[in-house]
């Protein structure tokens, strides 16, 4: 019997030697595992955000429950009458079981007793809606308003709070750099680091100052400046390393436990399926290649 | 001098099978080292120790802003901070700016009530964890949740209005929106935002990747510690005294031989480099 855990195990392993098949050369299983991970990554993406947002927060707040209304008029009728028409089309006329919308607006787990319907949420749905004609050619100018009031509301809330976390609180930080340990004695670790720390920064702002020439005693505070930098870029580098091996460890860990019995040895089947193919694929690449020279 | 030549031409795939040998043995064989935390780690331990340690009714919010690409990385952390707070009594609330962090968040809940530690304990830990959700919209969300959480997570428990309410907030990043968003849009609004309290106590788990660009936060007090990358999360379950068993640390032998198989490299690369075109100069 084929368990989901078994399943789960076979894919994954398979998966992973596929693309880490890249690193020999690009081959064919390398790009179908690559297609079918960005196709699963979108499509995984479209489901959560659909019923963790916009579900929940957009078509909730424009139809929320019709009985949960603390109103009544015909204008709220009409209103979900457009609801009633996307809930008839999502269910193929009632030929299908309602998935994606509820009859009669969107229940919502909220602490309150009655709803009220937030209009002003029309907004972002009209943009959201504009987004989509991207896909259509001719209309996808309309997109850019989403996109410019995008940008516009993303380079205003950045402006202010990256002044103030990103400069003023460093700043500020710079200023109360501890000299004491933790007993209020004077640590000349402390002292000697954020010596460092206080010369290689000022240091590093005088490299970018271009108004001077860097010579003489700007010249060489700016290849301190230069040293700063590339100890930092070192120390990136270093992380980075750090992190990409593990990665390559969390894959590995993966692969030594679906080598076991108990998932019908997956990696290791899955290991010989790969290189069997691989072997037939590039033995008649080489054939064909070496054809195409000849004639 | 033909020495040289083969060192300075090695095949990448060379380096890659050794890479993979030097990376699978350690695990293969289950080894283990001995593991101390780093002053960063520390801190972060020390911060939700004493915030959370013979207290009760306390809430941590953990958001899950990274995806399974990184899960080796922040997964551990994620495990040992929930553990953390749980055995105290606290509640755990989670959420995630990352469509995929849902995922991992309901993985690293299950993983952390398997737990033996967990298992344990007298009381139902699952009534200490609630889920609220992925929320997209990155640092617009979190503006939103300072002020009202409603607005962004309808289903959120009524005793939380807004992130004021909560007593610690961690952020595990792996990249955008994640640890600077909630620095830049929660920690540092909050000082003025939630009066009554003051600041919230915020901390980070991230990748190693974004270690560099995070430590100045540190520094400045406006990340209370930090655990970077696998090592920091060792680190963390080496001060909850679980690093014999720990997700993170039973893959540090693997990750401290590898990186001494790149420092062995860089050295055999340069020294290569150097005395090649030394013997070229001279041959000029």
């Amino acid at each position: 019997m084929i368990s989901y855990g078994i399943l789960e195990a076979w894919l994954v392993a398979f998966f992973t030697l596929a693309i880490l098949s890249f690193l020999i050369d690009d081959n064919p299983i390398y790009k179908a595992a690559e297609h079918l991970f960005a196709g699963a990554s979108a499509g995984y993406g479209v489901v959560i955000a659909y019923w963790q947002y916009i579900e929940p927060t957009l078509l909730g707040k424009l139809w929320p429950q019709k009985d949960k209304l603390d109103q009544d008029s015909i204008l709220i009728d009409v209103w979900y009458s457009i609801y009633d028409i996307f809930y008839q089309i999502t269910t193929l006329f009632g030929s299908i079981d309602p998935i994606l919308l509820t009859k009669s607006g969107v229940a919502v787990d909220i602490h309150t007793e009655t709803v009220q319907i937030s209009y002003s949420f029309i907004v972002p749905l009209i943009l959201g809606l504009l987004m989509l004609t991207r896909l259509i050619p001719k209309m996808s100018w309309l997109a850019r308003y989403s996109i410019a009031y995008i940008v516009g509301v993303f380079a205003g809330l950045r402006a202010y709070n990256m002044v103030q976390s990103y400069i003023l609180k460093q700043i500020k930080g710079f200023t109360e750099l501890a000299l004491y340990d933790v007993n209020q004695e004077l640590d000349i670790f402390l002292v000697l680091s954020n010596f460092i720390l206080v010369v290689g920064t000022i240091c590093a702002l005088f490299y970018f100052f271009f108004s001077k020439q860097h010579d003489g005693f700007m010249g060489k505070v700016s290849r301190v400046g230069i040293w700063t930098l590339m100890i930092s870029f070192g120390g990136a580098f270093g992380y980075t390393v750090m992190a990409r091996i593990s990665l390559l460890i969390g894959r590995f860990d993966k692969l030594i436990e679906y080598s076991s019995s108990q998932y019908h040895y997956a990696s290791l089947w899955c290991l010989l399926i790969i290189v069997v193919t691989l072997l037939a694929y590039f033995i008649s690449k080489n054939k064909k290649d070496v054809k195409i020279n000849n004639t | 001098m033909k020495v040289l030549q083969i060192l300075n031409n090695i095949d990448r795939r060379i380096i890659y099978l050794l890479l993979s040998v030097v990376v699978m043995v350690p695990l293969i064989l289950e080894s283990k080292i001995d593991i101390v935390a780093d002053p960063y780690s520390e801190t972060a331990f020390n911060e939700i120790e004493s915030e959370f340690a013979g207290e009760l009714n306390k809430k941590m919010l953990i958001s899950f802003d990274y995806g399974p690409s990184t899960s080796t990385e922040v997964n551990p952390m994620a495990i040992a901070i929930m553990k953390h707070v749980l055995i105290t009594g606290n509640e755990v609330h989670t959420m995630a700016l990352f469509d995929t962090g849902l995922a991992v968040s309901e993985q690293a809940v299950e993983k952390v009530l398997k737990d033996p530690q967990i298992q344990e304990l007298s009381f139902e830990v699952e009534e200490n964890i609630k889920q609220l959700g992925y929320v997209a919209g990155g640092e617009a969300a979190i503006k939103n949740m300072l002020k009202n959480i409603e607005s962004v997570f309808p289903s959120a428990p009524s005793d939380i209005k807004s992130l004021c309410d909560y007593d610690f907030i961690v952020t595990l990043s792996s990249g955008t929106p994640g640890t600077m968003e909630w620095v830049s849009y929660a920690g540092d609004p909050s000082e003025k935002q939630c009066k009554d309290r003051g600041a919230i106590k915020l901390t980070t788990g991230v990748t190693a990747v974004q270690a560099p660009e995070s430590i100045p936060f540190v520094g400045t007090g406006q990340l209370k510690g930090m655990l970077a990358g696998l090592s920091g999360a060792s680190g963390y379950e080496a001060l909850m005294e679980y690093a014999d068993r720990g997700l993170a640390s039973e893959k540090m032998p693997a990750q401290s031989w590898a990186h001494l198989l790149i420092i062995f490299l860089i050295v055999i690369g340069n020294i290569t480099y150097f005395m090649i075109n030394k013997r070229d100069s001279e041959n000029d």
